[in-house]
């Protein structure tokens, strides 16, 4: 029941949605009779879109199911057939509308073309965006200057630091080469330990050598007493055997009483040189005991020596350590100078950018004059349009004065035509002719009112085309719409560069941070190096007391030369005067054989 | 083989009336005066009723809904289907009038 309901309903429905279609079609038709259809752009695609309202009237009759063999095929076709006409269009008019607009927004950009939204796009838009820039570009030359300052600022410091560097550098040159003298020194002290150890030996050889000769020396002298003694013995026998030689032996006694005088003086030089050997004895005792002291007081230094090797090897590892960080230190400074070039690239591509865009603008400004000379230029042809334009209207405010009081006097000549009529039948002629003049005037009227229609279809035109104007400044206002998009974008790649730029300041800054612990780092390393000039001031103190008594262990060398050489000179004059002895004696034996003879 | 033909057709027109909207909302920004563009609204309410009685007609012919309404056993499809040529047909055609009619008091 409520299907057959529905579907009478719907039948008649049917025939109702098609009446309003037609209505609707009429109604657009109509419209278009009228020149409303020029208030369109898209005229065609309505037109498409109210002859769909024709497959629906097809679709009405569904109430006739007999027809619906021509009548599905024939809604279809006519369906398919509307949307193809209505999509054509619908592309080809928003083809030529884009072309249109592109053509728009290139004639807003060329200078040939007058458009007086150009002024105002100028004033409103550009000026205050061409302001902003130039704020941009004043933070962007104290960012710069910042920039060169804070750069200036880190090649000071690089310059300070390589400085520093090269200082410690050449203290480390000059640690390593006093390094050197010092195991030179030690070298040398090691050498002249082993002489003074070899000279010892030698001393004692010399010694013992000195020892043996005594012992062999001793006999004979013990020999020679003896034989002295029996000499005497002999001579006293002989003196007593020989009382008659008495006289000739007595000038040989007082001989031999001299060379007994000389060999007493002998024995008291030999004593002598005895007690001599015997002080020089005690001499190298004394200097034995002063090389033992001296040698533990090497062996001492030698322990402080090594102690502060050991030192200055930690404080060379120490120093390698800080070499080490030092070198990563000019790493990281050669790798932050090297982002340092990078970021003055980019800020020098940016300043680049900012003058590509002064440049920019400054072509817009001189376009911006030209076109604001050509607005003016347009204005005033519109000022006097505007002007003529109200010229007419009074004009016409004019000739419609006039025609109301023609036509009061028209009402007044009427009743004083009847009053004519009614009292002056005489003067019909009269009002014959005044009739006449009247109808002239009617037809001047007819005519004056034909060309105040003439005037008003002319104004009509004249509104037409200054709705067309406004149709065209709302054009501009919506290419106005786009180019505020447009700079809108803009600003805000701006507002991104802003915060790079904010990015790289904080980038910097902890830079400098850095530069500062690099630079306590650096105030570390004088204290380090402060120390390790003590320890050299220690070590030259060392040194000088080392040199110190190593001239007086030379002094002393030299002393002990000369003595060795002292000793060896007496003991060659005792050699001398030995041989002396023995040919004296030879002499002696030879005498007393010849005296015997 | 006619109907197939038809249902070709249908769908071939269905694809263009999307396309027509479609491109009728992207040129409506050429016309400047706000009273045009709500005469271009109405219209496309329209045209978009249209569509949705040119996809029940293919739905129809594909027996979608019929299928969909006979397993949810909701409302049987001849009725919800004469329920929509009764609520949607006049409502494109109302449309379309008051569209015209805006169209003729913003020029008075």
């Amino acid at each position: 029941m409520v299907l057959e309901v529905l579907n009478q309903l719907a039948s008649y429905q049917g025939f109702i949605y098609s009446i309003l279609f037609l209505i609707a079609v009429l109604f657009w038709f109509n419209l278009k009779n009228q020149g409303k259809e020029d208030l369109f752009k898209l005229k065609n695609i309505v037109t498409f879109s109210m002859l769909l309202g024709l497959v629906f009237i097809v679709r009405a009759f569904a109430f006739f199911p007999s027809l619906d063999v021509v009548r599905v095929p024939l809604q279809s076709s006519l369906q398919f057939m509307i949307l193809l006409g209505l999509v054509a269009f619908t592309s080809r008019e928003f083809k030529i509308n884009s072309n249109q607009r592109k053509l728009q927004v290139e004639g807003l950009l060329d200078i040939s073309v007058d458009n007086p939204m150009k002024d105002e796009i100028d004033r409103q838009i550009i000026m205050p965006e061409i302001r902003r820039l130039e704020r941009e570009k004043k933070s962007l030359e104290k960012e710069r200057t910042k920039m060169r300052v804070e750069k200036k600022v880190i090649d000071e410091s690089s310059k300070k630091l390589n400085t520093r560097l090269e200082k410690i550098k050449e203290e480390r040159k000059s640690f390593r080469d006093r390094e050197r003298g010092l195991s030179k020194e030690r070298l040398s002290l090691e050498q002249k330990k082993e002489a003074a150890d070899v000279q010892e030996s030698k001393i004692k050889s010399e010694r013992k050598k000195l020892d043996r000769e005594e012992k062999n020396i001793r006999p004979r002298l013990d020999s020679l007493r003896e034989k002295e003694n029996n000499v005497l013995d002999d001579l006293k026998q002989r003196t007593k055997k020989v009382v008659n030689l008495e006289g000739d032996l007595e000038d040989k006694k007082d001989e031999v009483e001299d060379l007994n005088s000389q060999i007493e003086s002998e024995k008291k030089k030999i004593e002598k040189s005895k007690q001599n050997l015997e002080s020089e004895n005690k001499k190298l005792k004394t200097l034995k005991e002063s090389l033992s002291n001296d040698k533990i007081f090497i062996k001492q230094e030698e322990k402080r020596l090594n102690k502060n090797k050991d030192k200055l090897w930690v404080d060379q590892d120490r120093l390698y350590e800080d070499k080490e960080v030092l070198l990563n230190d000019k790493e990281s400074f050669n790798n932050l100078k090297f982002k340092l070039k990078q970021r003055e690239d980019k800020i020098i591509s940016l300043e680049d950018e900012v003058e590509d865009k002064k440049e920019e603008v400054e072509d817009l400004n001189s376009q911006i004059e030209s076109e604001k000379k050509k607005i003016e230029k347009s204005k005033r042809n519109l000022e006097s349009e505007n002007e003529k334009i109200e010229k007419i209207k009074q004009k016409l405010e004019l000739e419609f004065k006039k025609l109301d009081s023609l036509k009061e006097s028209l009402v007044y000549g009427r009743s004083l035509i009847k009053q004519e009529e009614k009292d002056l039948n005489k003067s019909k002629n009269r009002l014959l002719k005044d009739q006449d003049t009247l109808y002239e005037d009617k037809e001047d009227l007819l005519e004056e009112k034909e060309e105040l229609n003439n005037l008003k279809l002319k104004s009509k035109l004249r509104e037409d085309n200054i709705i067309k104007k406004e149709n065209e400044f709302y054009a501009r206002e919506d290419e106005l719409e786009e180019e505020r998009d447009n700079l809108e974008k803009q600003n805000k790649k701006l507002k991104k560069e802003e915060i790079r730029l904010e990015k790289e300041s904080k980038k910097i800054q902890d830079m400098r941070k850095k530069l500062d612990g690099d630079r306590k780092k650096y105030k570390d390393i004088d204290v380090k190096q402060n120390k390790l000039n003590r320890d050299s001031s220690r070590l030259d103190s060392y040194r000088s007391t080392t040199n110190k008594d190593k001239k007086t262990l030379e002094n002393e060398w030299k002393k002990l030369k000369l003595k060795r050489k002292q000793y060896y000179d007496r003991l060659d004059r005792l050699e001398d005067r030995e041989e002396k002895f023995e040919y004296e004696r030879e002499e002696l034996k030879l005498q007393r054989r010849k005296s015997r003879i | 083989m006619i109907n197939e033909i038809l249902f070709g057709v249908d769908t071939v027109s269905f694809v263009l009336i999307i396309t027509a909207i479609f491109l009728m909302i992207k040129s409506k920004k050429f016309e400047k005066k706000e009273s045009i563009k709500e005469v271009l609204n109405l219209i496309l309410i329209g045209l978009f009723f249209i569509t949705i009685v040119i996809a029940f007609d293919l739905s129809s012919s594909l027996n979608i809904f019929e299928s969909i309404a006979t397993k949810l056993e909701i409302i049987p499809f001849d009725l919800f289907y004469l329920g929509i040529e009764l609520m949607i047909i006049p409502i494109a055609a109302l449309s379309f009038l008051v569209g015209l009619m805006h169209l003729r008091e913003s020029n008075q």
